[in-house]
């Protein structure tokens, strides 16, 4: 089981049963649709010494109705997790790889101890990748998961 | 250039294959414009976001802004000018026309580009003669004789010669020129960034309610095998969602096509992709479950050959998927005209190795159907973007055409390629021709030795 902290602001209507299928699965989601509620909340956590893993869409909207999306924002937010301490990252994305595979190699350069797995959503009901997705959120960042 | 045009555009879109459409266009934009300064001997400046992204050739200026242009400190001055004028923080504009710092009459357009902004064109600077427009320019000179008298000497002979333009106001015809040129130009990003941009959104919001859709069956389904312990539900609720989380990943596909056919790096080569070991054979067994249904709809079999062994290869799984898919998905969708009581069946079958002898190993992977087919003055353009066969159009409206081309470039990248062979064997009873069509998918691979 993992304590997984979700951004995305497609969670909370179309892609709402993600979160069921992966709390099936034995994780706690805790679901944030915009990047100030979900900094405030890591914010939060970071103090508690918790073991947290982040799946965040890199497109985030800064405050949920509150103006243009800032493309990207959820790599700002990946960050951030980084920096506090988040046990993996796991994108999950329209967002085309190679237009943020430069953005990626720099995260996954600056915190080599932070586990970063990139999923495409246009892929996920192929063949096993839900459950692979799922199978990271649990193993990755614990003592005895290699780096995917 | 490119960098400014990129600066100007990098607050409100950082999608690499936007930005790139707006490069590829703003060269011809820049022709249209100083074609028009030369021929009307107006001046032109273009500001977008804060950016000036334009200016005329020198010899289209009038005399004092050519001196004022041509000085480092000057120039500045205009510059600065423009941009407050462009962001509209100095909205002295009437009827389309503002005066400048300097005293110069410009006329005014704003060519609204929806996301990415406003395109300001301020063109024109024509010598205003009204106190307003003369005090203006006498407050330049005065300020700048304070810091190179040179210079303000310059600005005088200038602003007082005798080649100053032949009339002190931007006329009529010339502003509706420029109404025109400003229109052909919106409409020019409309058709191409504009809709470029609509499209990827678009295809976005399609894929997120195909993939949830396809989640929630995912989710309704666990929910109640958990009921029958693993066993699918007997209900009838099954036989309704049971086909959604198929049509969900088929409708995916189609986006997915799309979106990589519009990439601008997916196959540059700005970035390589890692490849995997992948078993063929697996990904053929789960896209003949997938497309089985739709393919039994129209009764239509497929028979993966039960022998089918495939060497094991490095690839990128997922494009693997999708050439896969994009090539059962046209056999299944061009299956039509057999005679009546004959099988319609698609098959698909191995040779390993495919050429004994050749320089390399390969293998391949045989795709064959009856039904429609491509003629023999299509069959070379089978694999280009965008192209669909006369029998394709006539008798299936719907279709993109990416599908080969996209399995041609994922080929490519793993060092393989792909064979295209479609010719008549018979006709139906109406007198139509039926083809046998074969694709053929060929990879390189070790021989174990």
């Amino acid at each position: 089981m993992a304590r997984v902290i979700w951004a995305d602001d497609d969670n909370g209507a179309s892609l709402m049963a993600l979160a069921r299928i992966l709390k099936r699965r034995g994780h706690e989601v805790s679901r944030f649709s915009d990047f100030v509620s979900a900094s405030r909340y890591l914010d939060e956590q970071s103090s508690k010494g918790l073991e947290l893993r982040l799946l965040v869409d890199i497109i985030l909207p800064r405050t949920l109705g509150g103006g243009a999306l800032n493309p990207y924002l959820g790599l700002e937010l990946a960050k951030r997790a980084c920096e506090i301490g988040i046990r993996a990252v796991c994108f999950l994305t329209v967002i085309r790889r190679g237009e943020v595979e430069t953005a990626l190699a720099a995260l996954r350069h600056s915190y080599q101890g932070v586990p970063i797995q990139f999923f495409d959503k246009l892929e996920l009901l192929d063949g096993p990748n839900l459950d692979r997705l799922s199978l990271f959120l649990e193993s990755a960042g614990a003592p005895e998961a290699a780096c995917p | 250039m490119s960098k400014v045009v990129r600066d100007a555009l990098g607050s409100w879109t950082s999608d690499e294959s936007v930005m790139r459409r707006f490069l590829s266009l703003w060269p011809l934009v820049e022709n249209i414009l100083e074609a028009f300064s030369r021929a009307t001997r107006l001046p032109i400046f273009v500001f977008m976001n804060g950016k000036r992204l334009f200016s005329s050739s020198q010899d289209t200026m009038p005399p004092f802004c050519s001196a004022m242009l041509s000085h480092s400190r000057t120039v500045s001055l205009c510059v600065a000018d423009g941009i407050r004028r462009a962001e509209g923080t100095e909205p002295e504009v009437d009827k389309g026309l503002q005066l400048c710092h300097a005293g110069m009459l410009n006329g005014r357009k704003d060519v609204d580009l929806g996301h990415l902004g406003v395109l300001t064109i301020l063109y024109g600077s024509r010598k205003a003669t009204d106190a307003e427009a003369t005090e203006r320019r006498a407050q330049v000179i005065a300020a700048v004789s304070q810091q190179d008298d040179i210079l303000a000497r310059e600005l005088v002979g200038a602003d007082g010669g005798s080649q100053v333009s032949d009339s002190p106001q931007i006329r009529d015809h010339e502003r509706g020129l420029m109404d025109a040129i400003s229109e052909a130009l919106r409409h020019l990003f409309e058709v191409t960034v504009g809709f470029h941009w609509l499209s990827v959104n678009m295809a976005h919001e399609l894929s997120n309610m195909m993939l949830g859709t396809g989640l929630m069956v995912k989710d309704l389904d666990e929910e109640l095998r958990e009921a029958t312990h693993g066993s699918p539900p007997g209900s009838s609720l099954y036989t309704v969602y049971e086909p959604l989380l198929n049509e969900s990943r088929l409708g995916l596909y189609v986006v997915r096509n799309f979106l990589s056919h519009v990439s601008e790096t997916r196959y540059g080569e700005v970035v390589v992709q890692k490849p995997s070991p992948v078993n063929l054979r697996n990904l053929l067994k789960e896209l003949v479950d997938l497309h089985r249904r739709m393919a039994a709809t129209k009764g239509i079999g497929i028979a993966l050959d039960p022998h089918l062994g495939l060497p094991s290869i490095n690839g990128i799984e997922p494009e693997l998927r999708r050439a896969i898919h994009n090539v059962l998905s046209n056999a299944v969708k061009y299956s039509y005209r057999s005679l009546p009581g004959h099988t319609r069946e698609v098959k698909i079958w191995g040779k390993v190795p495919y050429d004994p002898g050749f320089r390399r190993s390969r293998f391949s992977i045989t795709f064959q159907n009856y039904g429609l087919g491509v003629g023999p003055d299509e069959l070379a353009r089978v694999t280009v973007a965008g192209f669909r066969g006369k029998q394709a159009i006539a008798e299936v409206p719907i279709g993109s055409g990416i599908g080969l081309s996209e399995v041609k470039k994922i080929m490519q990248v793993h060092g393989g390629e792909l064979k295209f062979r479609s010719s008549e064997t018979h006709k139906d009873e109406e007198g139509r021709p039926t083809y046998l069509t074969e694709v053929e998918l060929i990879f390189p691979f070790r021989q174990r030795t």
